[in-house]
C-alpha cells in the first residue's frame, strides 16, 4: 500500500506520541484542575483524548485511501487540526501558570512551550498546511490568556510545586522522546520511500511490458470493461479495421464496429458472465467486399480481488492458411478421382484378363475336354457344360485368383530350389576342397615310390653304361622313360587340381620368348628328329621380352610343340612369334605353332580341349599321350592372361596359337643384361637419357654385375613388382614425373627396404636426395669409374646377406635372387 | 670331404640316395626320423643335410628349427619333399630351410643345389 509521506510521518510520530502525550495531557489537566478547584481543565482533556483517538482512527483510514491521490488535501487538513488541538492542550499548563502567577509552573509552562515547539517543527515537516495550523496557538496564546477572565486564587505552594516538576517532567520527556524519534522516524520514512520506489517500478515495467505486448502482437487485442466498451485496443486491431484509438475508447463493440457480426457481441455478453468463446476459420466478407477467414477467441479477464473485470478479445486474419489447405484438400480430393479411375481402368484390364483367360480355358477345354476338366475345376473356372452364358464373373474371379495362388506357390518352390542350390555350391566346395587335399596327398604318395623308381634306374643306367652292358642300360633307359611318363601325368594332373583349386602361383619375370622357344627346341630336337620333322623359328631380330611367368610358359610351348612333333612326320613344325600392337587394344604377342601333320576334323577339334581327349580316340592308341596336356595349356594359358586357339585340316596339319600379353614392358622399357649367372648381383639402372643410361649400364657390366635398364619410372616400378635387386641407380631426370618422388615411392617398398640406391642428378644437393632415401648423390657429369667406385662400394656380395640375414634372424633365410623353382 | 646328413624314414629312398652321394664323392650318413636327424646333425656336425619334410616322431620342419637353434647359420639345410604345392615350400623356407627341392629328385638340380649351398658356406 503506497502512503503518503506526510500521513506515513504522521502515523510514526503518532504512534511513538500517544503514551506520553496522554500521561502528560492527564498529569497537566488533573494538577490543574486541583490546583483552581475546577472542573474544566479535566473535560479539556477529556475532549483533548477524544481527538487523539479519532487522529488516529481518521489517519488510518486516510492511509488506506490513500491509494486516491485525490484525498491528499484533506490528509494535511486532518493533520493540521489534529496538531491544532494537540497544542492547544499543550497550553493548558501556561494558562495555568499566567492565571495562577506562580514560578513554578511557569517554569512548567516553558517545559510545555517547548514541547510544543517540538511537535509544531515536527509536523511542519511533514506538511506546510498542517505546520502552520500547529503554530497558530503560539498566536492564539497571548490573545487567550488576555481574554480569559482568571482570577487569582490562592493554593497550596507546596502542591502547585508539584504539579510544576510533573509537567516540567512530562515536558522534557516529550522533547527527549521526540528528538530521539526523530532520525529513526526519517530512517524508516526514508526506506519506506525507497521501496515504494521499487515497488512503482516493478509495477511501471510490468505495466510497460504487458502494454507492449498488447501493442506489438500481430495479433488482434482488445479489451473490454464490464459494460463491454473498449478500454484497450491494439494497432493490430486498428489497422485491420482502420480506425484510431479515439474511435473506439468508450464506445461499445455495437456501437464503434457496427459491421462486426453479431457472434461477437454474443461472445462479449458471454464473457462478461464468465465464458470463452473460440471460433476458427470463421468466415466474414470486410467492408470492401473481400472474403477473409479470422480465427479468433474472447475470455473474461478478472480484478485482483477475483471479479470480472470484463471482456479480451483476439482476432486473427488467417485466410492464406485457409488457401493453402483449401488448395491441400483440392489436390487430394483430384488425387482420389484420379486413383479411382485407375482402380477402375485396372478393374476393367482385369475383368478383360479374366475374360481372356477364361476364353482360353474354353479352348483348352474343348481341346482336350476330358483332360483338363480336372484342371479347370481346380480352377474353379470351368463353366458348367448346359450353362451357354459361360462362366459367371464370380467363376472367373475365383479362377484367376487361384492361378494367381500357384504362381505363389511356384515362386516359393522356386525360392527353395534357389536355397537348394546354395546349400549345394557350399558342400560341392567342400567337395572341391577335400578333392585338392585328396590329389595332393595322392600326388605325394605317387611321387614318393618314383622318387625310388628313378633314382635306381639312374643308377642302374650309370652302372651299366660303366661296365659296358650296353642292353641293361636300354631296358633301364626304357624304365626311366614310363617312370618320367608317369611323372609327367600326375603333375599334370597336380597342375590341374592347382588351377582349379585357384593354388596355382605364378611368378613373373622378363622372358626372351626366342630363347624360350630356341629351349624347346633344343629339349624337344631329338623327338622332332626321330619323326623326321623339321623344326624351324620364325620371329624377329630384336628380341621380345615379355614379362610372364616362363616355367609355365615354357611348359605350354613344350606341350604344343610336342602334339606337333607327335602328330606330323617326316614333315615340317614351324614356330613363329610375331608381336601385335592393335591400336584399340593392348600389344600382345602371338606364338604360333605350325605343323603339316595328320590335322583335325572339324568334329575333333570341338572336344579338342575337354580333359582325356584326343581328337580321336584311336590316336592314344596310335600315339600314345594322356590327353591332359591341352587342357592343361589352355588353363594356363588364361591364367598368364592369354588364350589358346587352333586352326586345323584334316590331312593337312593344324595350328595352335598361344597369345599372351605384352604386359607393359616392351624391349624399349626394361632391358635385362645377364652376364653372369641368377646368383650375379642385379643393378637396375633408372635413367631416361640414352647415352647416361648406356654409361649405366657398361659401369655396372664392367664390375662383372647384371644389370636391368628402364628408361621411365613406372616400367621401372613394374619390373621392381616382380624382381627384387640388389642395387638401383637413379638419374632424377627422369621423362615421367618426379625424380625425387620416385625415389620416395623406391623406397617405400618393403623389398627395398635395405636396397642402395644411387641417385645421379643434375644438381649437388646431396641434402635432398639422402633425406628421400638415397644413399649416394652424383653429380653430372658422372663417368664411369666414378660410378662404378660407387657401386662396388654399397653393393653387398650375396653370401653376405645370407650370412647377415641367418644372423640377424635366425630360422629365416632371405637368400635374394635365389629362385628355386618346383622341378620336377 | 663334404659331409651330408641325409634324414629319410623311407628305407628305399634313403638307401637309394646315400648311395648315389657317395658315388658322388660326399661323406654321408642317413638318419630315419627328425629326432634322429637333429641327434646326429648336433653330434656330427655336418655340412649340409638333405632334409625330408614328411617324417615320423618329428617331422622334417621341426627338426630343422632345432637345427638352426642350436648351429645357427653354419650348417646348410636342404628340404626334400615329394609335396609340389607351393605352401609347401614356403613352409620349408619359413622353417629355416636354404632350399628346397622335390621328389622325384632331378640329379643335376639338386648337385647344382648343394654346390651353391657349399659355396656359400665357404663364403
Amino acid at each position: 500500500m503506497i502512503r503518503s509521506y506526510a500521513l506515513q510521518k504522521h502515523l510514526i510520530h503518532a504512534r511513538q506520541e500517544i503514551p506520553i502525550v496522554i500521561i502528560m495531557i492527564g498529569i497537566a489537566g488533573a494538577s490543574f484542575a486541583l490546583a483552581i478547584h475546577q472542573i474544566w481543565p479535566l473535560i479539556w482533556v477529556a475532549g483533548f483524548l477524544t481527538v487523539f483517538a479519532f487522529d488516529t482512527w481518521f489517519s488510518h483510514r486516510l492511509a488506506s485511501w490513500e491509494r486516491s491521490r485525490l484525498i491528499a488535501p484533506w490528509t494535511s487538513v486532518h493533520l493540521g487540526v489534529v496538531s491544532c488541538v494537540t497544542m492547544c492542550t499543550f497550553m493548558i499548563v501556561p494558562i495555568a501558570m499566567l492565571t495562577t502567577g506562580d514560578i513554578a509552573l511557569a517554569v512548567a509552562a516553558i517545559a510545555m512551550l517547548a514541547a510544543s515547539a517540538t511537535r509544531a517543527t515536527n509536523t511542519l515537516s511533514v506538511s506546510r498546511i498542517a505546520g502552520i495550523m500547529t503554530l497558530t496557538p503560539f498566536v492564539t496564546l497571548p490573545i487567550a490568556s488576555l481574554l480569559l477572565p482568571v482570577a487569582s486564587q490562592e493554593v497550596e505552594v507546596s502542591f502547585s510545586h508539584l504539579v510544576a516538576v510533573l509537567a516540567t517532567i512530562c515536558g522534557l520527556g516529550y522533547i527527549v522522546m521526540a528528538w530521539r524519534y526523530r532520525d529513526m522516524v526519517e530512517q524508516k520514512l526514508e526506506r519506506a520511500r525507497r521501496e515504494a520506489l521499487v515497488q512503482g517500478r516493478a509495477a511501471a515495467r510490468d505495466a510497460m511490458i504487458s502494454k507492449l505486448m498488447f501493442q506489438h502482437t500481430s495479433m488482434r487485442a482488445a479489451l473490454f470493461d464490464t459494460k463491454g466498451r473498449f478500454l484497450a485496443v491494439n494497432a493490430a486491431w486498428l489497422s485491420a479495421i482502420n480506425k484510431s484509438e479515439q474511435d473506439l475508447l468508450g464506445r461499445t463493440m455495437a456501437d464503434a464496429m457496427p459491421s462486426a457480426k453479431a457472434t461477437w457481441h454474443e461472445a462479449i455478453e458471454a464473457a462478461l458472465q464468465g465464458r470463452s468463446t473460440q471460433k476458427s476459420f470463421d468466415h466474414r466478407v470486410r467492408a470492401d467486399g473481400v472474403e477473409v477467414y479470422l480465427d479468433w477467441e474472447v475470455h473474461p479477464w478478472y480484478t485482483p480481488e477475483g471479479q470480472i473485470g470484463g471482456a479480451i478479445g483476439y482476432a486473427q486474419d488467417v485466410t492464406e492458411v485457409f488457401m493453402v489447405r483449401a488448395d491441400e484438400k483440392a489436390k487430394q480430393a483430384r488425387l482420389t478421382a484420379m486413383m479411382a479411375r485407375a482402380q477402375e481402368a485396372l478393374d476393367e484390364k482385369r475383368k478383360l484378363l479374366e475374360d481372356l483367360c477364361d476364353a482360353e480355358v474354353l479352348s483348352l477345354k474343348s481341346a482336350s475336354a476330358s483332360q483338363d476338366a480336372e484342371t479347370l475345376d481346380d480352377h474353379g473356372a470351368t463353366p458348367a457344360a448346359d450353362d451357354p452364358s459361360g462362366p459367371s464373373a464370380g467363376q472367373l474371379l475365383a479362377g484367376f485368383e487361384r492361378i494367381l495362388r500357384d504362381i505363389d506357390e511356384r515362386d516359393h518352390l522356386l525360392a527353395t530350389a534357389v536355397q537348394q542350390l546354395s546349400e549345394a555350391r557350399h558342400k560341392a566346395e567342400i567337395a572341391s576342397q577335400a578333392k585338392s587335399q585328396l590329389m595332393a596327398n595322392v600326388s605325394h604318395e605317387l611321387r614318393t615310390p618314383l622318387h625310388a623308381i628313378l633314382g635306381y634306374t639312374e643308377m642302374l643306367i650309370e652302372d651299366a653304361e660303366h661296365d659296358g652292358r650296353g642292353e641293361a642300360a636300354r631296358d633301364a633307359r626304357k624304365v626311366q622313360n614310363s617312370a618320367h611318363q608317369l611323372l609327367k601325368l600326375i603333375n599334370e594332373i597336380l597342375d590341374l587340381a592347382k588351377i582349379e583349386a585357384g593354388k596355382m602361383d605364378l611368378t613373373y619375370e622378363q622372358i626372351n620368348l626366342q630363347e624360350l622357344a630356341e629351349d624347346v627346341f633344343q629339349s624337344l630336337g631329338p623327338l622332332a628328329r626321330n619323326r623326321g620333322n623339321q623344326l624351324t623359328l620364325t620371329a624377329p631380330e630384336d628380341p621380345i621380352l615379355v614379362l610372364t611367368d616362363g616355367f609355365r610358359l615354357r611348359q605350354c610351348l613344350m606341350n604344343l610343340i610336342s602334339n606337333a612333333i607327335k602328330f606330323t612326320e617326316n614333315g615340317d613344325v614351324e614356330v613363329c612369334i610375331a608381336r601385335k600392337s592393335p591400336p584399340s587394344a593392348q600389344p600382345y604377342v602371338d606364338i604360333s605353332v605350325r605343323d603339316t601333320g595328320i590335322g583335325m576334323t572339324t568334329e575333333a577339334l570341338s572336344r579338342l580341349f575337354q580333359p582325356f581327349q584326343q581328337a580321336d580316340n584311336s590316336v592314344t592308341r596310335t600315339f600314345g599321350g594322356t590327353g591332359l596336356g591341352l587342357t592343361l595349356t589352355r588353363e594356363m594359358v588364361q591364367l598368364l592372361g592369354g588364350t589358346v586357339s587352333v586352326e586345323s585340316q584334316a590331312g593337312v596339319g593344324s595350328t595352335f596359337t598361344l597369345r599372351v600379353p605384352a604386359r607393359g614392358l616392351s624391349a624399349s622399357d626394361v632391358v635385362v643384361n645377364m652376364i653372369g649367372d641368377e646368383t650375379t648381383p642385379l643393378v637396375l639402372v633408372i635413367d631416361g637419357d640414352d647415352v647416361s643410361g648406356a654409361l649405366a649400364q657398361r659401369a655396372v657390366q664392367g664390375l662383372g654385375f647384371n644389370c636391368a635398364l628402364a628408361c621411365t619410372a613406372t616400367s621401372a616400378s613394374a619390373y621392381l613388382d616382380f624382381r627384387t635387386v640388389d642395387l638401383i641407380i637413379l638419374n632424377l631426370d627422369i621423362p615421367d614425373g618426379d625424380g625425387l618422388t620416385s625415389l620416395h615411392k623406391l623406397r617405400e617398398r618393403d623389398s627395398l627396404i635395405d636396397t642402395p640406391i644411387v641417385v645421379v642428378a643434375d644438381d649437388d644437393d646431396q641434402r635432398k636426395s639422402i633425406a628421400a632415401g638415397a644413399q649416394e648423390h652424383l653429380m653430372k657429369p658422372v663417368t664411369g669409374a666414378v660410378l662404378g667406385s660407387a657401386i662396388a662400394r654399397l653393393i653387398r656380395p650375396k653370401a653376405d646377406h645370407v650370412e647377415n640375414d641367418v644372423i640377424n634372424l635366425p630360422g629365416l633365410n632371405h637368400w635374394r635372387g635365389l629362385k628355386m623353382r618346383e622341378r620336377a | 670331404m663334404q659331409r651330408i646328413l641325409l634324414a629319410e624314414d623311407h628305407d628305399d629312398n634313403r638307401e637309394m640316395l646315400m648311395r648315389r652321394l657317395t658315388r658322388a664323392g660326399f661323406d654321408v650318413r642317413g638318419a630315419c626320423d627328425g629326432q634322429d636327424a637333429v641327434t646326429q646333425a648336433l653330434s656330427w656336425k655336418p655340412d649340409l643335410v638333405l632334409m625330408d619334410v614328411s617324417m615320423p616322431i618329428m617331422s622334417g620342419l621341426e627338426a630343422t628349427r632345432k637345427i638352426r637353434e642350436s648351429l645357427g647359420a653354419s650348417i646348410r639345410v636342404i628340404a626334400l619333399t615329394a609335396h609340389a604345392m607351393n605352401e609347401s615350400r614356403e613352409a620349408c623356407l619359413e622353417a629355416g630351410c636354404d632350399a628346397f627341392a622335390t621328389k622325384p629328385v632331378d640329379w643335376p638340380f639338386l648337385m647344382d643345389e648343394m654346390s651353391r649351398q657349399f659355396q656359400a658356406k665357404a663364403s
